[in-house]
């Protein structure tokens, strides 16, 4: 059973390290596992979030690019709420660096190289397979909260200290885990 | 073979430091001075910590300015921007540019904060000969009254003739002795 939602796991928690199993059938739990997603992520300035995040080490994730408030025009292409189970790559093409940040890794900001595109496909919350592909943002989201599901941070993605760090750059005090951070960010 | 990087006798090299409270305005004061002076800014880094803001900045002066004037004026930044200012001047040795390292290395270490982390990280590369070059590292808010903090070190460096391998492999040792993620992978620098 899901735990209860919003609260967002901080590193250096070991479970974000930790892998996370499939989801055996979209059942209720399964069903609620992302309503828990999606709600937290609605309470937090983030585009992104994967089940780790709130502490359940099985494989969901939800983006939702539109949440964005720092770009200034959306982007073309999107596809809105994305909540999916047992996500899986099926193809990626091209390459694009993103500054990324993590709503578990608050204050901190690393360059990382993602697939420009991918195709990925998953699992609805009414257990039908959906396929879907994406490019720019979204799908730096998307690889990003895959990552979580593997136990893997943007922290083992970045991949030069001269060019790829960079502090963030508002120092305002952070607001307790319960509560949303000041700006948008992937999960 | 060092390459020499245009030094010119009669351009001797200074390197500045400077950091105080960030605020607006600090970079382009420092300049302004320099400009005025007839400096030329070579090489610098300038950064933001925190509230701190800190120069780092090789130029070359005139040679007819004396450091008794560089510092003078260069002093003017303390009581205008609150800055602390050290010059110093550079021996032509110091101005050249290391040789081109033959391998690169980025070492990355997270995990839950404790005291040591850096010291036993780095002390263990210069035993095996890697020449640190850059150091970024963070320390996170904890997550919870009782959570601890996170800490977070990226470096890269030089590594001469460390057996990659072995290397690796004395930093899984030293990062579950620590309980911190550690690694280590060579940077690609190629120019294309």
């Amino acid at each position: 059973m899901p735990v209860a939602a919003h609260r967002i796991i901080l590193f250096p928690d070991p479970l974000l390290k930790q892998p996370s199993r499939p989801v055996d059938r979209a059942d209720a739990a399964a069903a609620q596992l992302l309503t828990d997603l999606t709600d937290t992520l609605h309470r937090f300035p983030g585009v992104g979030l994967a089940a780790p995040q709130i502490g359940v080490l099985q494989r969901a994730v939800v983006v939702d690019i539109t949440r964005s408030t720092r770009r200034e025009k959306k982007p073309p292409r999107h596809h809105g709420l994305i909540a999916l189970l047992n996500p899986r790559l099926l193809r990626r093409e091209g390459e694009l660096v993103f500054r990324e940040g993590c709503l578990s890794v608050p204050d901190f900001l690393g360059n990382v190289r993602r697939a420009a595109w991918i195709e990925v496909e998953g699992m609805n919350a009414r257990g039908e397979t959906v396929k879907l592909d994406t490019d720019g943002f979204e799908a730096v989201a998307l690889q990003h909260e895959m990552d979580h599901l593997d136990g893997v941070l943007f922290l083992d993605r970045v991949e030069n200290v001269k060019t790829d760090l960079f502090r963030r750059k508002n120092y305002a005090p952070r607001p307790p885990a319960s509560t949303p951070a000041a700006t948008p960010e992937a999960g | 073979m060092p390459r020499r990087l245009c030094y010119n006798q009669n351009m001797p090299y200074y390197l500045l430091t400077a950091a105080g409270p960030d605020k607006a305005g600090i970079v382009a004061a420092a300049a302004e001075i320099l400009y005025e002076l007839g400096c030329n800014l070579e090489d610098s880094a300038m950064t933001r910590l925190r509230g701190e803001f800190a120069i780092l900045l090789i130029f070359t002066a005139p040679a007819k300015t004396s450091l008794t004037e560089l510092r003078r004026r260069l002093q003017r930044l303390e009581k205008s921007h609150g800055l602390t200012v050290q010059l110093k001047p550079m021996k032509p040795r110091e101005t050249l540019e290391p040789p081109r390292p033959q391998r690169l290395c980025l070492v990355t270490v997270y995990g839950a904060d404790k005291p040591g982390i850096v010291y036993r990280v780095t002390r263990l590369l210069s035993k095996n000969g890697v020449n640190i070059t850059d150091v970024t590292t963070h320390r996170t808010a904890a997550g919870t009254a009782k959570g601890a903090a996170g800490y977070i070190l990226y470096l890269e460096g030089e590594l001469a003739g460390a057996d990659t391998d072995r290397l690796q492999g004395l930093l899984q040792d030293l990062g579950r002795e620590l309980g911190v993620t550690v690694a280590l992978k060579p940077v690609d620098a190629e120019p294309l």
